[in-house]
């Protein structure tokens, strides 16, 4: 572990010493005995635990089968599409407002669905409610699979896929056999600790679930937060308990991970038959569905009020003029996030380039360690950070925290290129008179700079989506459009259509720019056009 | 005799002389200060109001108000319970907070909130500080710790043209629901408004109503909420879902409402459904309604905690906000249309046009037509209420 990693270490320590401390009843001079009692008078609490086991790995299921296809097509055909960064920058929670706003029983897919079906279109179906959590598994699924194919194509590209596709007509396996049988179980090998993460987030996500339920009995995550912010100490106390042993039981699904992941090392490759059919048509529906959720939140955003048995909504261009109070909301997000990308991008690229002047060519689990913690205990963690500076909460400390949830994300794109340079042309950089900071900045940066744009626009997509840090860390005074969001769910469809909308559009275009701005940045030097310019060797 | 009364006509025109002066020497310190105002931010047009009024505060007395909108006035509780935990009295992160009678009895219960201060606010000449929901707040005491802002009062809304004759009684409500499945419901407790519709239930079921005003015990609880436990077991089956599954809160009830599928809405402000005619939410022929035995009805208030970082500011901008100009404002159903607490008969006649000029729109009742409110139980009975609800009703549908 290099200093910088140590602090990193320290950083995470502390939201689990102030948990550990909450739980205990140092503060509130109540025994913890007390806490666990409360904890388990919590009614329905068996049912939250299992209702919220099922949708994270319903979801981890799901997106698992969904990237293992994705990267089958991306790897053999090499291309790198568009659409796969846009959903990446999707935030979770427009998406799960867009889906709501379009499956609920008043929804926009459901009226314009049902007359076809010919279902009757006074049936009350999936939300508000949902009992299985099918909402959150799907808003879950969409956006994980976006994340674990990305991390996949990343894990892939190291790979020597030319001699695994050599050995596997050698041997006579097509080349959907040779992506299933020899490529993807070397990519899920490196690809756990993502799958862990996307596992951790499905079962602790508040956002989400907040949106779409399930709520009666609210997921575990949703349950214990409110424990946490209850004015009541007891309440709080056994709130801090729960997440305590959350996170072990966490610890403990790690260690199965880590056993399932050794015991994969089989020669039986099963496939299920009918598996790729399956994964076809769940890539197929979530297209559908996030088609229908964009288009739901645009209908919403204009919507003054829409009977079921009507086929068209009253709607009011009128409405659109609620934009202008949106828009210091904007303003905020738009500076957080971009300050956030930026300091994101700086120190990973500062971090990456000290660890290969030290012969690390792995990413540290440290980095990992953050996005396997859940968002609140890490929130708490990092304001009390914030107190012990000497700080109070604001703009700056939530820039910090938004940094610090931003930097794994982008620590995690860069990471594997960064540290999978060509020896050679270290050797000949070094051997000219150019500085360590003249390299970087001359060669290393620009060779990267498409990936670094990419992983700037991600960190600025991350910041737009997170709602309990910019909460904590802003003591509840920094507005974003993501507070606003949350603000209105539930209690004004058209502002939160509109807030979702707007959230949703935001880290699109940040990808899009961060796209041309690299284009337009080298069109002067000649070795980088085309194919000259690679992002990842 | 002469002399003692004028020195006593002295004395009290020392007093108005002191208090102005006090006031001058608050609105000099407010002068420049920010007042950070938590207040739920779920409704534009609320949000719309305090902005509009944060920069008329700012204009005329210096004052730059923030309003910090919260979905759950909870988290704002608890960091203020945080600062005094750990000893902090002062700079604190809030300054204002709009709350309900249950937090109210938890602050004041957990010395949250600082000094008295209403009647220390030349617009609180207006108000009638005796008038029983003024005086107490779910039951408890305001002692001046919170200022009186709006009037809350429980309305039914339905729409004329699908339903001419609406249920004006719980029972009433249960026979409707038992020949209409599936088109009523209320929000889930804890949800406030879905507590309030409990405690409407259990006025109109009880057989101890005067037992609701105390302070709540377990026996009592028992004998007084069986009735209303026996009521909403039998109307549940016929609610929207088979009462297996309800609204998290008014306004997605509204929704349902405002879709087509749900036959009555409920809301805590008379104006509401004017509101929402005016802006297009809701269509022409929707109405407000009561319950001919009386509907709860109640004051909303604003706070000042204990260790605010800005009180002169926070003082200026409640008087501000009690000011007949405000309260005319807030009460236009184009605007909020939060019903004012001040006693017009008090104002000048030229304040009182204000409020003869507002238009209160086609579904608002008269205050003929909404008759004497019913009190709140006492806030004690609330957690008890909710929690007995949340364990027979919470997870059974599993």
């Amino acid at each position: 572990m290099t200093p910088i990693e140590r602090l990193f270490a320290l950083i995470l320590f502390l939201p689990i010493a102030g948990l550990i401390d909450d739980a205990y009843g140092r503060y509130s001079g109540i025994n913890w005995i007390d806490g666990v009692d409360r904890l388990m008078t919590e009614p329905a609490l068996l049912e939250s635990i299992l209702l919220s086991v099922w949708v994270a790995l319903s979801s981890l299921l799901i997106s698992l089968l969904v990237a293992r296809a994705v990267t089958q097509k991306v790897t053999n055909t090499h291309d790198s599409p568009l659409w796969r960064s846009l959903l990446l920058a999707m935030p979770h929670s427009a998406l799960a407002l867009g889906l709501l706003l379009a499956l609920s029983a008043g929804g926009v897919g459901w009226r314009w669905l049902a007359p076809i079906l010919d279902l009757p279109v006074h049936a009350q179906y999936l939300f508000p409610r949902d009992k299985w959590g099918l909402g959150a598994i799907l808003s879950l699924g969409i956006k994980e699979s976006a994340f674990l194919t990305a991390t996949a194509v990343i894990i892939a590209k190291r790979l020597p896929l030319q001699s695994y596709r050599v050995i596997a007509a050698q041997a006579g396996l097509t080349t959907s056999e040779c992506h299933y049988q020899l490529i993807w179980p070397q990519i899920l090998r490196s690809l756990w600790p993502a799958v862990f993460v996307v596992f951790v987030f499905s079962l602790t996500n508040l956002e989400v679930s907040l949106i779409l339920g399930p709520d009666q009995p609210q997921l575990i995550g949703v349950r214990l937060f409110q424990l946490l912010i209850d004015p009541d100490p007891l309440n709080r106390q056994a709130g801090s308990i729960g997440l305590i042993i959350l996170l072990l039981v966490l610890g403990l699904i790690w260690l199965v991970f880590q056993i399932l992941n050794r015991s994969r090392v089989s020669n039986k490759r099963r496939c299920l038959p009918g598996i790729n059919f399956v994964a076809r048509l769940f890539t197929i529906s979530f297209s559908g569905l996030i088609c229908m959720a964009v288009v739901s939140l645009l209908i919403w955003s204009v919507t003054l009020r829409w009977d079921v048995l009507e086929p068209l909504p009253v709607v009011s261009v009128q409405a659109l003029t609620s934009v202008f109070s949106l828009l210091p909301p904007l303003v905020t997000s738009l500076v957080i996030g971009f300050s956030t990308s930026v300091i994101a991008v700086f120190i990973a690229v500062g971090i990456l380039e000290y660890s290969v002047s030290r012969g690390h060519n792995r990413l540290h689990w440290i980095w990992w360690a953050y996005l396997w913690m859940p968002a609140l205990p890490l929130a708490s963690g990092l304001l009390a950070w914030v107190y012990f500076l000497g700080g109070s909460p604001g703009v700056w400390p939530v820039i910090l925290g938004h940094t610090l949830i931003a930097l794994p994300y982008v620590m995690i794109i860069v990471s594997e290129p960064w540290f999978d340079r060509d020896v050679r042309h270290e050797m000949i950089l070094k051997q000219s008179s150019m500085s360590v900071c003249l390299r970087l900045f001359r060669v290393w940066v620009p060779r990267h700079s498409r990936l670094l744009f990419l992983a700037g626009a991600l960190a600025f997509a991350v910041s737009c989506a997170l709602y309990t840090q910019t909460m904590l860390l802003g003591g509840g005074r920094v507005e974003t459009l993501m507070t606003e969001l949350i603000v209105t769910v539930g209690s004004d469809r058209r502002s939160s259509a509109l807030a979702g909308f707007i959230n949703l559009v935001l880290p699109f275009t940040a990808f899009t720019l961060a796209l041309l701005i690299n284009q337009s940045l080298w069109k002067h030097r000649a070795g980088m056009q085309g194919e000259g310019y690679a992002d990842s060797r | 005799m002469l002399i003692r009364l004028v020195t006593l006509v002295g004395l009290l025109f020392g007093v108005q002389d002191l208090q102005a002066s006090e006031w001058g020497e608050t609105e000099r310190r407010a002068r420049g200060q920010t007042v950070y105002f938590y207040a739920w931010g779920g409704s534009p047009s609320i949000n719309q109001y305090i902005k509009r009024w944060g920069a008329i505060v700012k204009e005329r007395s210096g004052v730059t108000v923030k309003h910090v909108k919260v979905d759950d006035i909870s988290l704002a509780i608890q960091g203020i319970q945080t600062a005094k935990r750990i000893g902090k009295s002062d700079q604190g992160s809030v300054d204002v907070l709009w709350i309900n009678g249950e937090n109210f009895a938890r602050m004041k219960r957990d010395g949250l909130l600082g000094e008295s201060f209403v009647s220390a606010l030349p617009s609180a000449k207006n108000i009638n500080l005796d008038d029983p929901t003024i005086v107490a707040d779910f039951s408890v005491t305001t002692d001046g710790l919170e200022a009186p802002w709006g009037r809350a009062r429980l309305v039914f809304i339905h729409d004329q043209e699908r339903m001419s004759n609406p249920p004006r009684s719980m029972q009433a409500m249960y026979e409707y629901a038992k020949e209409h499945p599936g088109r009523l419901t209320y929000p889930e407790p804890p949800n406030f408004h879905g507590t309030t519709f409990l405690k409407q239930a259990l006025l109109e079921t009880t057989q101890h109503i005067d037992w609701l005003s105390e302070p709540h015990s377990g026996d009592r609880f028992d004998t007084a909420t069986k009735p209303l436990w026996e009521f909403l077991d039998s109307l549940h089956p016929h609610l929207w879902r088979t009462g297996q599954e309800f609204p998290d809160s008014a306004e997605v009830m509204m929704d349902l409402f405002s879709d087509g599928l749900l036959d009555i809405a409920l809301s805590f402000n008379p104006n509401d459904a004017s509101q929402r005619i005016i802006d297009g939410r809701f269509a022409s022929s929707v109405r407000s309604y009561v319950h001919d035995g009386g509907t709860i009805g109640n004051t909303h208030f604003l706070a000042i905690p204990f260790n605010t970082s800005a009180r002169a500011g926070a003082l200026v901008w409640i008087n501000l906000l009690l000011s007949a100009e405000a309260q005319a404002d807030k009460a236009s159903p184009s605007v909020w249309g939060d019903p004012t607490v001040i006693d017009v008969t008090r104002l000048s006649e030229e304040d009182r046009g204000l409020f003869d000029s507002v238009d209160l729109g086609p579904a608002t009742l008269t205050s003929d037509a909404l008759g004497t409110p019913l009190p709140e139980p006492h806030a004690s009975w609330v957690e008890p209420l909710e929690v007995a609800w949340k364990a027979r009703y919470f997870g059974q549908t599993r």
